[in-house]
């Protein structure tokens, strides 16, 4: 068995666990595992960033590390989004005593 | 003073009193009164002045307009309005007659006016169309001569509609007004026609110019559209519908606007016009045609009208129809002035006997409630049978009888359709003359107020008595001479003046003998000469179709079009957007989250399936 794994390779895993953040995002009730969900999507880009940055070498034979400096500005930015997003949900929490997407319908025709 | 400056403080001094009476006339009604008498008798006294004074050309005359000056004498674009006067012979009767009839209508109107409303507005209404009169008579071009033109305009519709809380009036006034814009629009087209191919609106430089038409159709084109402004100023057909309903004004106005002076203005107009008039014979034709249907047609209505001052106003229509036809028939514009003249003096007087029969018998016009009031009276009816005697042309001793055969008479020299319309015209006259004196003064009262009429006051009888003389002495040929020159036709033959006296006689004894029996309502009943040859009726008609037509069909594209499919479609389609996309606002974030990928996805999918 080959077991050199190909770009597609990394791409299938990469749309997997976006669709997998997605169907989190769409599917589950609770706020904080949505989140999370929304995490794994920005994971799964990152994924395949990583993934083109190994597989489309430059010219002198070397990845390309601008796709891997977006992905650590990814982490950053997702890093600073996480800590004011569980701000908000925790203020959310202490006026709503709930974390569920359903009761937090006030804005509505 | 000076003869060169007099014109100018002729000119001003009733927009001066005007002015001051409307700003002042608070202070009293003698006051107001006092002013306006007192400035129309020192333009009278100054026109009287000038009347014997050599003529001149105007030394202070004012470029008031020029774009020589503006532009450059080397732009081809070259208009030049001077506001200047001009006195030659026609200017300076002219200002006679204006200045001294507005002096005895304003003695008269302090008596007849003493119990109305809105005393000092009448006054100063009356001083702005003395201002605004003799700015035409004044006028040395077209434009200044235009913009008094209207003046005269807004006066009379201020003064026709003296009394605006009644309807009729306010209606009357609207009309006059309106009727007038009619012809006043022919009259701007012919100026503009004048200056576009003359280059030049001044009188005086216009005769000069007329060499530049291309054509003589282009020339007559332009006097007829000049006309135009005649037409509609001094009544003639088909634009004679203001002036009986203009009598809804108080009687002095009448008397001075709608009988003397300001429709007399179109004939004035015409004769200061002349010589280029006489250049286009095709307008003569025109000018006399309309001048002579008329003279004969305002007779047909006046022969069945009820109201006193309606026949009046139809005797004037015809007599101004005299006019305009003396226009077209002589070789002198003498012939139409002198009938202006006689006919200002005499048909200003029986206006204000008109007046004072109305206030004898207390605002009673109709002439069936009236009868046996002579003994009552006798100032007035006497002053008003010389009135009516010198508009029958009564021959021999009335001034009528001069001026209005000299017209007939040239009418003889240039057509028989002409002469027989002015001729038949003659037996009108004296037909509802007669008729209208008969059954006010004659026979047996018909009403209360008729046994109780009583004498007019002083104030009112003595204009009665001034204006009675002219009347009878102003068409004696020793008298005439002073005022004007007329040439009198050769080739006239000699039945022709004794069939018209013989015209006159014999209306008064037809009517004499129809009214003899003093009966209490119009023994003859001829509805197509009273409702005014149905004209009235068939305008009105026409507005009604015309003018409702058109507006029910802009109601329709502004109710349906502009208001519906515009501004409510618009309205309508955003707020439909708005009812069909508030569905999406669900409340639930993760219908948003889902929407919102499905969006990205679509966009995502678009983009490529474009490249």
């Amino acid at each position: 068995m080959d077991a050199a794994p190909t770009l597609a390779h990394y791409l299938a895993v990469s749309g997997l666990l976006f669709a997998i953040g997605l169907a989190g995002v769409l599917l589950r009730r609770n706020i904080l595992i949505i989140f999370m969900g929304l995490e794994l999507m920005l994971n799964a880009a990152n994924l395949s960033l990583v993934a083109f940055s190994r597989y489309h070498l430059t010219a002198a034979g070397m990845p390309n590390y601008d796709a891997q400096v977006l992905v650590f500005f990814i982490i950053t930015v997702a890093a600073a989004e996480v800590a004011v997003g569980l701000a908000i949900i925790v203020a959310l929490f202490r006026v709503r005593q709930t974390t569920h997407v359903e009761d937090l319908n006030a804005l509505k025709f | 003073m000076t003869p060169q400056t007099a014109p100018w403080f002729i000119l001003l001094t009733p927009l001066v009193v005007a002015a001051v009476i409307l700003f002042f006339g608070k202070i009293s009604k003698p006051f107001s009164a006092g002013l306006a008498i007192a400035g129309a008798a020192f333009t009278c006294v100054l026109s009287w002045w000038l009347f014997a004074m050599p003529d001149f050309t105007d030394p202070i005359r004012i470029e008031w307009i020029d774009f020589a000056r503006l532009l450059g004498p080397e732009s081809t674009f070259q208009f030049a309005v001077p506001i200047g006067v001009t006195i030659d012979g026609l200017s300076k009767l002219m200002l006679v007659v204006v200045t001294t009839i507005a002096t005895l209508v304003f003695t008269y109107s302090v008596g007849y006016m003493a119990k109305e409303e809105g005393y000092s507005r009448y006054f100063a209404g009356l001083s702005l169309f003395l201002f605004s009169m003799l700015g035409i008579v004044l006028a040395d071009n077209f434009v200044m001569m235009f913009i008094f033109w209207e003046l005269v305009g807004v006066s009379s519709y201020i003064l026709i509609g003296h009394y605006f809380t009644r309807d009729s009036a306010a209606e009357a006034c609207k009309q006059a007004f309106t009727v007038n814009r009619i012809g006043d629009f022919g009259f701007m087209l012919g100026i503009l026609t004048f200056w576009l191919v003359t280059g030049t609106v001044v009188f005086a430089e216009l005769e000069a110019g007329i060499g530049a038409f291309p054509s003589s159709g282009w020339l007559v084109a332009a006097c007829v559209l000049v006309f135009c402004g005649t037409v509609g100023k001094s009544a003639q057909m088909p634009l004679h519908v203001w002036l009986p309903n203009s009598m809804e004004g108080p009687t002095p106005v009448s008397s001075l606007l709608h009988a003397a002076t300001m429709v007399a203005a179109g004939v004035y107009m015409l004769a200061r016009i002349f010589p280029i008039l006489l250049a286009a014979p095709g307008a003569l034709e025109v000018i006399g045609w309309i001048g002579g249907i008329t003279c004969f047609a305002a007779g047909l209505m006046a022969l069945q009208q009820d109201d006193i001052k309606r026949i009046l106003a139809y005797s004037t229509i015809s007599q101004l129809g005299y006019m305009v036809l003396g226009i077209a028939v002589a070789p002198v514009w003498g012939v139409a002035m002198f009938h202006l003249l006689t006919h200002a003096c005499f048909k200003c007087l029986l206006f204000l006997c008109a007046g004072s029969v109305i206030m004898g018998m207390h605002h009673e016009q109709n002439i069936w409630k009236m009868g046996a009031i002579k003994n009552k009276m006798p100032f007035t009816f006497v002053a008003m049978v010389i009135g009516g005697l010198a508009l029958m042309g009564f021959p021999w001793i009335t001034s009528g009888y001069y001026s209005k055969d000299l017209i007939i008479e040239w009418a003889w020299g240039v057509g028989p359709g002409w002469f027989w319309m002015a001729a038949l015209g003659v037996l009108l006259t004296a037909l509802y003359t007669t008729r209208l004196l008969w059954v006010v003064f004659m026979g047996g009262p018909r009403s209360e107020a008729a046994k109780k009429a009583h004498e007019s006051p002083i104030i009112m009888v003595a204009p009665l008595i001034i204006l009675a003389i002219p009347s009878i002495i102003l068409g004696f040929p020793g008298i005439q001479q002073m005022f004007l020159a007329i040439d009198h036709p050769h080739d006239v033959p000699g039945w022709v003046p004794w069939m018209l006296k013989a015209f006159v006689f014999l209306g008064i004894a037809i009517v004499i003998a129809i009214y003899r029996g003093a009966p209490a309502k119009d023994p003859i009943v001829i509805p197509f000469f009273a409702n005014r040859l149905y004209i009235d009726n068939l305008y009105a008609w026409i507005v009604r179709w015309v003018q409702d037509g058109t507006a029910t069909a802009s109601g329709f594209f502004d109710r349906w079009f502009v208001d519906g499919l515009c501004v409510q479609g618009g309205a309508k389609f955003t707020w439909a957007t708005g009812f069909v996309l508030r569905f999406l606002q669900t409340g639930n974030l993760q219908a948003y989250a889902l929407f919102f990928g499905a969006g990205v996805i679509a966009l995502i999918y678009f983009l490529i399936a474009i490249s």
